[in-house]
């Protein structure tokens, strides 16, 4: 299985921004990679640099072309979210829907945890976006509704918008790593060129190819990489 | 307090002397988060079964001090890889509940979902 969730149980965190970069990373690591954008807010294309009214493929449409950026292929996922077959399929006992040669990279809106719960299943990992932020770090408890954080076998938590300079920040990584030992995959920086790179429907990338988050996430990538267990996979299939 | 120049010359300038004069730092950055971390480390949906209170605090207690000694990175890079868990996970995600019925055009939708993920290389296109 190759399908990694992206969710987070607080929104606002940075879990669009991270599900866009770690698939252009795991492109670039020469994975097959598919991202499925499961919000409304249709802002995941924004990060490969395409603009707010271009249309994605609407997962399920077969008629038009297909839209890959950064060697990702890109699809709406939203009204195949909501659809009750969908649900349905993936609820079915032994149901593996999922191709198991491509990495798919799922954006799920914080408040859909309904379609976590469905996707959970069937997924490789759980990537679980958070800020060293009071509210960010409360909602740990909500992670899965029927096991504990520190029970969660494929889950992995990560620490976006870090500023290293500020107490909070410091310290909410010290104690998130403490706390929760190898729950934590890695930290991605606070960086302004993030947004600034938004602002111009450019990708992050091409505008700023040595931001700090940038650096980050290809760190974590190889960490998210192995945790999936996409490394073993490659191997076999080159072997 | 002393009140800085900046600001009493804006006063002066806008008339006011009557205004409360108090400096704010950064609000977050250097707040102190121990009590939201401490409440973690004591909820079972973060570490499970009840432990008893002794063990709550020894754990707490425990992650304190390993905070306080931990060295805090002058430069902001990602942390090495933390040192295998000691406990093994006990369980895998839940069952996902079943939810409605469904639609039969939903179904053709989500059947051509699924062939447009397998449908092979991109070179070869769509080609299910
Ligand atoms: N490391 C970072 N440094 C600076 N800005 C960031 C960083 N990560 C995310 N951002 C910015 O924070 C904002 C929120 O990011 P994003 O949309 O990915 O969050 P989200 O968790 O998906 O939000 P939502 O809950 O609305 O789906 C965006 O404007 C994004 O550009
Ligand atoms: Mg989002």
């Amino acid at each position: 299985m190759s399908l990694i969730l992206f969710h987070s149980p607080k929104g606002g965190v940075g879990t669009t921004f991270l599900a866009a970069h770690c698939a252009m990373e795991l492109a670039t690591r020469g994975h097959d990679v598919v991202a499925i954008d499961f919000t409304y807010q249709a802002t995941l294309k924004l990060f490969f640099g395409l603009l707010p009214d271009q249309p994605l493929v609407k997962a399920g449409d077969t008629s038009g072309d297909e839209i890959v950026v950064a060697g990702v292929e890109l699809f709406d996922g939203e009204e195949l979210g909501r659809s009750p077959a969908f649900r349905q399929l993936l609820s079915q006992p032994g149901a593996q829907p999922f191709p198991t040669d491509k990495v798919i990279v799922a954006d799920i809106a914080a408040h859909d945890r309904a379609l976590r719960q469905l996707l959970m299943p069937h997924a490789a990992l759980h990537v679980v976006p958070l800020v060293p932020r009071p509210a960010a770090l409360a909602a740990l408890v909500h992670v899965d509704p029927d096991t504990p954080l520190i029970e969660l076998e494929r889950t992995a938590l990560v620490l976006n918008m870090l500023d290293d300079t500020r107490t909070l920040a410091r310290h909410s990584r010290v104690f998130l790593s403490e706390a929760f030992g190898d729950l934590m995959a890695g930290s991605v920086r606070r960086d302004e060129s993030v947004a600034e790179a938004i602002a111009n429907f450019d990708s992050l990338a091409k505008l700023f190819p040595h931001s700090p988050a940038l650096g980050d996430i290809a760190h974590l990538a190889g960490v998210l990489e192995q945790r999936a267990g996409l490394v073993a996979h490659e191997a076999q299939a080159s072997a | 307090m002393a009140i800085r120049n900046d600001v009493s010359s804006l006063l002066d300038r806008i008339g006011r002397h009557d205004l409360r004069y108090r400096e704010f730092g950064d609000p977050l950055g250097d707040m102190e988060m121990w009590p939201i971390f401490e409440a973690l480390l004591q909820d079972r949906r973060i570490v499970g079964e009840a432990p008893s209170a002794l063990d709550q605090r020894r754990r707490s207690q425990a992650v304190q001090q390993r905070m306080v000694a931990a060295p805090l990175p002058a430069d902001p890079t990602p942390p090495p890889p933390p040192p295998p868990r000691s406990q093994p996970p006990l369980s895998v995600a839940p069952q996902a509940q079943p939810v409605q019925s469904p639609s039969p055009a939903n179904d053709a939708q989500v059947r051509a979902f699924f062939g447009q993920l397998g449908a092979g290389t991109r070179t070869n296109g769509r080609d299910q």
